[in-house]
């Protein structure tokens, strides 16, 4: 797996364009078109991906099992949930595909598995799902 | 109004200007609220109108407008 982070304004088929670039170079499969089925979650030939941004961050996880990722910035005040435990729903709910229910977050969210990356300092990313070995890759501003 | 009372909400949850917001400002593209947002923003308009929003509805919203909609409908 994969986690592309980008940070700065950028249109997002030219950032698509960019990682494309990168998978070739290694030889891979490029992302090619996404489209967003009908919950809104993206789906392409080839990988699994999943795409969280918050503010002008941005991370894409090309991955070859399913996955799910959120990032939120780290010391939000949320009177939802506190963000490790947010971040770690999210993604689960991104990678099954089921949406965020408001019941969970009504209840309270249930306590969810997620692997925990440090890719821009200050904010929170989680990611469920998707292969054991793992790569950041820090995008170069355009 | 419904649709006055949620522009004031989103503008002093999100730091946006009231008066770009109209019903036809979609939450995400036009004003970048994320999930989190969202779900924030849905629980304090269930507690102002002291309704209950389903998820089906919640996430079929894409404008202010939509969300001014269901609570005309169900307050």
């Amino acid at each position: 797996m994969i986690l592309f982070a980008y940070d700065g304004e950028i249109a997002r088929e030219e950032l698509l364009s960019v990682i494309d670039e990168k998978l070739k170079e290694r030889g891979e499969k490029p992302i090619g078109t996404i489209r967003y089925d009908e919950r809104g979650a993206p789906v392409c030939e080839g990988h699994f991906v999943s795409i969280t941004h918050t503010g002008a961050k941005i991370v894409i996880a090309v991955s070859a099992t399913p996955v799910g990722i959120d990032l939120e910035k780290s010391d939000r005040a949320s009177r939802v949930s506190d963000i490790q435990s947010w971040t770690a729903y999210e993604a689960r709910r991104k990678l099954t595909r089921e949406g965020i229910r408001l019941s969970d977050v009504r209840e309270g969210l249930p306590r969810e598995e997620a692997r925990y990356f440090d890719i821009f300092p200050g904010y929170t990313l989680a990611v469920a799902g998707g292969e054991r070995d793992c790569e950041t890759v820090l995008l170069p501003k355009r | 109004m419904v649709l006055d009372e949620l522009k004031k909400i989103i503008s002093e949850k999100l730091g946006v200007d009231e008066a770009d917001l109209t019903a036809d400002t979609n939450l995400t593209d036009d004003i970048h609220a994320d999930s989190l947002d969202k779900v924030e923003f849905i629980m304090q308009v269930e507690e102002v109108y002291g309704i209950t929003i389903d998820d089906e509805a919640a996430i079929n919203f894409r404008t202010i407008g939509d969300v001014a909609d269901y609570i005309e409908a169900h307050k």
